[in-house]
Order: C-alpha cells, then structure tokens, then sequence
C-alpha cells in the first residue's frame, strides 16, 4: 500500500459521520468526565437498614458503608441513625450526618422493629415501597429487640467475613419450619383481598444463634463471643413468624405452628418428620424420622350447597433417615415400613395441615391464597358465597377442605 | 428488488421491532393499573388492530403494487385528504417519537445513569436517529437483519425465564367491561405503530404468498408481549403497580427467588438495541409524512427542524417520567386513536370503491 492509497483510506475513514459524533462524545463528555469525582465518592452505601419506633417519630438504623480512600473496610462500615417523622426525613436527616448522599440500592436486609408492626407497618415502610432505588427483594426481618442492636450484630458479622444474614433469611423459604419474608411479599400481602402477610421474626439471644465468627452455634458453644463488641449476642433464627392483616401484627407464630401452616402452603424443598410411639410388628416404642425432599399439592375446588369445598392431594417425597429404638433395625428402609405405619405418617400429615388452618381461620390471614384460588375457579358461586357471609373477612373459616396425604419414598 | 426496497423478511422485523419495543417497558404496569390482570383484554383488542391494519396493507399491496400510500390516497380522495391524513401521521410518530425518548430516558437515568445529564443522551440518541431517516430504507433493514438473531436470543432470554419459580397467582374478574374499554382508550397510545407499513409500502417487495411471512413476524411479536404481560402479572400479582419497568423487573424478580444473579442487565441490553432502531424507524416514518405534506420542503430541513424541536422540547416540557405517562394517557391517545380510525376508514373506502368499480 503506498502512500496515497493510505491517505484516500483516512481519508475515506474520517467521511462516516457517526465517527464524527463519536469523537465529539469522547472529547466533550470525556473530558467533562475526568473534571468530575468519581460517582462512589459522593454516596454511602447502606446494606442493611433497621427501623425503630421511637415515641411518635422514626428511628433509622442505617448499616453503611463509606467508600473512603486509604481506609480498610472495617473503618469504613459504620452504623449511621438518625430520627424523622418520616422514613424519607430521617435519611435526609442521616445524609446530612454522614455529608453525603445515601445509596440504598445495596440494601439486602431490612430490620423492623415489632413495634412498628403492632402500629401497622404498612403506612410506615410506603416509602420503601415506593422507591425505585431499594429493591423490593430485600429481606423484611421483624425483631422484638432495637433494630440498631441487631444491626450491630449484623454489622460484626459482615465484619468476620463469615455467613451473611441475607442467606440465613434465604434459607427460611426452602426449609419447613421458617419463611422467607421480602418487601414484595409483605406488600403483596397487604395489597391482597386478604391482607395478610407473614413475616420472618428473629431475636437476638444470649445463648443460641448465629454468633459473630459466623457459626450457628448453640447452647455453651458461644466461644468467640469474649471478643464482641455487644457481648451475649447472637442473631437467633428459629423459623418463627409473626402474621399480619392489614400489614398490623396480629399473631405471633412459633416455628413449630410456621411448619403446619407450611404443609398446607407446599413448596418447600426441607423438612423433617418425626413420628414418636410407633407400634407395629416390627417396632415397639421407637421414634422414626423421615427426611422431607419434596412436597408439592394439587388443589381442586367444588362449590357443593353454595359452599366451597377444596381438596388438597399433598405429595410428600420421603426418606427414613433416623430410627431411634431399643433394638438396632439397620436395613430398614421406607419400602419395609408397615401399612400401619405409613398410615400413621399420613394422619400426623393431616393434623399438622389441620392445625395449620386452625391458626389461619383464628387469625383470618389466609396467606396460602385460598381467595385467589376459588375467586379464578368459579367467580360467580365464590361470590354468592361471599355475599351470604355476615362476616366476609372470615371466609376462611367457612370453606371446607378435603385433605389427602400421599406419601412416596424419595 | 432495486436499492432502495426491502424484502420481505425485512420489513418483516421492521414490523417485529415497533410491535415489541414499546409494550414491554411501561405498558404492563400502566395497563394492570387500570384493568388488573383482565388488561390482557385491552391488548388483545388493541393488538386486533393493529393486526387489522396488515390485513388493510397486505390488500393494499396486491391491488396497488408499485404506489405508495400518498398516490393511492391521492388517486383516490385528492391532494387535501392526502395531506390531512399525513399531517395527522406526522404528529402521531412525532408523538410517538417524544414518547418514546421520555420513557428511555427515564428509565436508564433511574436505574443506571443517575448523573447523566439530558444533553449526554441528546447526543447519543439525536445523531443515530437523523442519521437512520438519512440512509435508505433497505440500508436499515440490513442492518436490522444483521442484529435481529441477537434481538431475538435476548428476547427469547428475557421472556421465558422469568417463568422460573413463578408462585403466585393473580387474582381474575376484577375489572369491568368498562375499566377494559376506558383502558383500550387510554392505553392506545402505545399501538397502531404498524401503520409504517403503509408509509413504506411502495419500497416493500411483494411476492404472492408474502403475506403469510408478515403475519408470522407479527404473531411472533405480538406472543412475547402476551408472554412478558403474563410472566409480570405472575410475577407481581397485587404488587404489579409498583414496578414501571416489565421487562427489567420480571428478571429482577428470578435474582431474588431463584438466586441466579443480575441476569436483569440482559434487559437492559435488549431496551437499548429496540430503542434505537424504534427511534430510527419513528423519524424515518415522520420524515416520510413531513414531505408529502410540505412537498416543497425536503427532507434535510425536515429532519433538522425536528431535531431543532426535539431537542428544545425535551430539554423543557418533559424529561420526567410522570409527566411523560400523563402525557401518553391523557393527550396521546386523542391524537392516536382518531389517526389509527381515519387511515384505517380511508383505506377501507379506497378498497371497497375499487372493487365496485372492478
């Protein structure tokens, strides 16, 4: 190639004229871009936010993170509060604290304390809802003690670089006896017909729980405590809940009542079930353990006399994984067990699911969609239904189910 | 085929691309604002016209086959109709065009570009789309087809996996009749963009049996949408209203259930790609409407008066995405509708008086 071939070619080069707009980009935005500072200078970034009643106003906890130059990650991550009458006043109110803008898109956790739910929680996390920055995703914790003590706790932890308290919260939806609580769920419940929700409940315990190198320990094995800055606390989940109408607390639940309300929701992917007293030919007084890999339920609904009657077909999927007897019984497996016995299994089935729908009917949070489910199988009856109820708010109690228990070996 | 007409295949993703683009970011959560899970009506009927008006071009196309839309109006109902029915295209795609800028601009200034200053996407936005009205139309269609397979993964992407873990279910029957019409009205702002297909219709090689090439575009358009509606509405249930972005937050809902990650920014990628061949086609077909009302003018000033506006426009009446909704619901749809009705009206007449007279 000589030389007038290369110059016809830049020349050729420079005549398309969205280079032209490019180099314009590059050199006025670019150079506007080098004068500016860098964007993460100017905002702190919060990760877990705790919320507080304090008198009449708001008491925010804000976990934060201030990217500051030549500072570790320790130094920077600190715990920012601030009061308001409003969540929006009391960020506004922290942003002015910590001098610069508050980034809330990183929020994983949010901590609510329980006070604020018996006031009604709704009205005061609208802000949270409507914000485009926070993503409704985030895990929604209540607590009965100050969200800023748990924070503290969550703050150590993320210290140790151990467990995150976001995949603790993540868990709780995969495993029986907890649920997974989000902003999105607690305001889809709100929003419902029903407007009941549930929401993770977590305490913090000197004995037992998540302690801050990161272990679930438990009982006398909180070791590493000495070394915390808020001795004698651990972040305790045991699965229990609290249930809401109207986004209002109206129950607490205990991890073993989540559980049967679990077996009537499904969907959950772990789980145990412990069968005590077993008698049959082959055992005497022995306690059998099933590991649960899978539960799933079909749902049917019939409208017999004007009143709705739903059968469930729950499907467990289970595993023998424990025998405790007198007598070693090593090649057992499910397929040996009895009929008695898997009858047996069965009936606790049924009692859990029935205790389950006892606690929902007291409470009147249908949080397993039965309103959802007879309204789209047959609009007109559900609403003759209703109309014929003095009080339609308690629907739940009114409907029938069919329950039928299935049990597969995994 | 000469240099400047596009096949069919092309045309044809000129069609899937205006049918898609702007049903997916904001309409969703607008339309379950007012008719619940029962707004899958309102796009059905809203989609049957648009479905109506490929009909109307196919006909068009085999009676008429070498005239564009402005001869045929002309031929038929003389040069003030032609002009009046093109002045209203004009306005309607310069509408559709302001619209469509609003809520881009919204949405990555919200989720992204949060410093960006208007003037930033002026420039990236304004050269790209004068220079698509400037380029033959077989040139975009190049173009399109180059990008349409990557269009299409990120589409396909983007509309079946959100329907991983989907729990929950919306509740039916609880709109009226007429929630569903007063949304048809209000919504329709967002439909009849395959009117571009009669602007172009004389740069469009035909062969018999085409037609059935364009439906299939269009039907395949016209189910993701359905698809992504569905997967929203799924997603979201009660809460379906605080999300204005469908197609980015039904992949946020799968990071948050299913663990999988920021698979949300595989939206982002497929909203800049439809926006800005969205913009080029919207300018091109307002430029072609421009010049056949003011056919002394040429298209250079066409283009650079709108740009001129444009720009003055955006800097000071909208850029906000509130004003940009109450804008589309309550102004847009009475330029819209009557625009979709007369051309679809005119058409018709021109047809039946054709075959009287066969």
């Amino acid at each position: 190639m000589n030389k007038e071939q290369i110059k016809r070619s830049i020349k050729k080069f420079f005549k398309v004229p969205m280079l032209w707009v490019l180099l314009v980009i590059a050199i006025c935005f670019g150079s506007v871009s080098f004068a500016k500072s860098a964007e993460i200078n100017t905002y702190a970034i919060v990760t877990a936010l705790g919320i507080d009643q304090a008198d009449d106003m708001i008491e925010l906890s804000l976990l934060t993170f201030v990217p500051i130059v030549e500072q570790n990650f320790k130094d920077s991550y600190k715990i920012i509060t601030a009061k308001g009458k409003t969540i929006n006043e009391a960020l506004n109110y922290a942003s002015v604290h910590v001098g610069r803008r508050i980034g809330l898109s990183h929020i994983k956790t949010l901590v609510v304390n329980v006070d604020i739910f018996k006031s009604g929680a709704a009205k005061t996390l609208d802000f949270l809802a409507r914000s485009k920055e926070l993503s409704l995703s985030t895990s929604l914790i209540c607590t009965d003690k100050k969200a800023l003590d748990f924070l503290e706790v969550v703050q150590q932890l993320d210290n140790s670089g151990a467990l995150k308290i976001e995949n603790v919260v993540n868990f709780n939806k995969k495993y029986v006896a907890a649920d997974e609580s989000t902003i999105e769920s607690f305001f889809k419940g709100v929003n419902s017909k029903s407007k009941a929700s549930i929401v993770s409940f977590m305490t913090l315990d000197e004995n037992e729980g998540l302690d801050i190198s990161g272990q679930s320990g438990g009982g006398d094995s909180s070791s590493s405590q000495s070394s915390s800055n808020s001795p004698g606390k651990m972040i305790k989940n045991s699965g229990d809940c609290i249930l809401c109408k109207d986004g209002k607390l109206v129950k607490y639940v205990a991890s073993e009542d989540v559980e049967k309300i679990n077996y009537l929701r499904g969907g959950f992917e772990q789980g145990q079930l412990v069968l005590e007293n077993c008698v049959s030919d082959m055992f005497k007084d022995t306690t059998l353990t099933f590991k649960i890999y899978n539960n799933s339920i079909m749902k049917e609904a019939r409208f017999v006399n004007g009143i709705p009657l739903i059968y469930l077909d729950v499907k467990l999927n289970v595993k023998l994984v424990e025998v405790n007897s007198n007598k070693a019984n090593y090649d057992i497996e499910f397929d040996d067990l009895p009929v008695e016995i898997i009858k047996d299994i069965r009936c606790k089935v049924k009692e859990m699911i029935t205790d389950g729908l006892a606690i929902l009917r007291e409470t009147k949070c249908d949080i397993i969609g039965v309103y959802e489910f007879l309204n789209n199988n047959n609009y007109g009856e559900f609403k003759r239904f209703l109309n014929k109820l003095d009080d339609k708010d308690d629907y739940l109690s009114k409907v029938l189910f069919k329950v039928s228990p299935n049990i597969y070996a995994k | 085929m000469n240099e400047k007409s596009v096949n069919i295949w092309q045309i044809g993703i000129i069609l899937f691309i205006v049918l898609l683009a702007n049903k997916i970011l904001l309409l969703p959560s607008l339309v379950f604002k007012d008719a619940n899970f029962e707004g899958l009506i309102t796009i059905t009927i809203l989609f049957l016209i648009e479905i109506g008006i490929i009909t109307l071009f196919i006909f068009l196309k085999r009676k008429y086959k070498t005239l564009s839309f402005a001869q045929i109006l002309r031929e038929k109902f003389g040069n003030w109709l032609k002009i009046i029915i093109f002045l209203l295209l004009a306005i309607f795609f310069v509408c559709k065009i302001l619209l469509l800028y609003n809520v881009t601009y919204a949405f990555f200034n919200e989720l992204i570009y949060k410093e960006s200053s208007p003037l930033l996407y002026l420039v990236c936005f304004v050269p790209i789309m004068t220079y698509f009205v400037f380029c033959p139309l077989r040139t975009m269609g190049r173009t399109l087809q180059i990008f349409f397979p990557v269009i299409l993964v990120l589409t396909i992407f983007c509309t079946f996996l959100p329907f991983v873990g989907l729990n929950s279910t919306p509740l039916l029957f609880q709109s009226s009749a007429s929630g569903v019409f007063f949304s048809i009205l209000k919504h329709s702002a967002a439909f009849g963009d395959s009117i571009i297909l009669l602007l172009f219709i004389d740069k469009i090689e035909y062969k018999e049996g085409d037609g059935k090439k364009i439906y299939f575009m269009a039907l395949l358009a016209i189910l993701f949408v359905f698809l992504i509606f569905l997967s929203f509405y799924f997603s979201y249930t009660y809460t379906a209203s605080f999300h204005s972005y469908a197609i980015f937050e039904i992949l946020g809902n799968i990071k948050s259930f299913g663990g999988i990650g920021r698979v949300d920014v595989i939206s982002l990628i497929l909203v800049m790609f439809l926006t800005y061949f969205q913009f080029g086609i919207f300018f091109k077909a307002y430029t072609n409407c421009f010049c056949e009302v003011f056919t002394r003018i040429n298209a250079k000033f066409a283009v650079i008066l709108f740009d001129v506006l444009f720009v003055v426009l955006i800097n000071f009446v909208v850029l906000n995405l509130e004003k940009a909704v109450m804008f589309a619901e309550n102004f847009f749809p009475y330029i819209s509708m009557p625009t979709i009705i007369i051309v679809l009206l005119f058409v018709a007449i021109s047809l039946l008086r054709r075959r009287k007279n066969e």
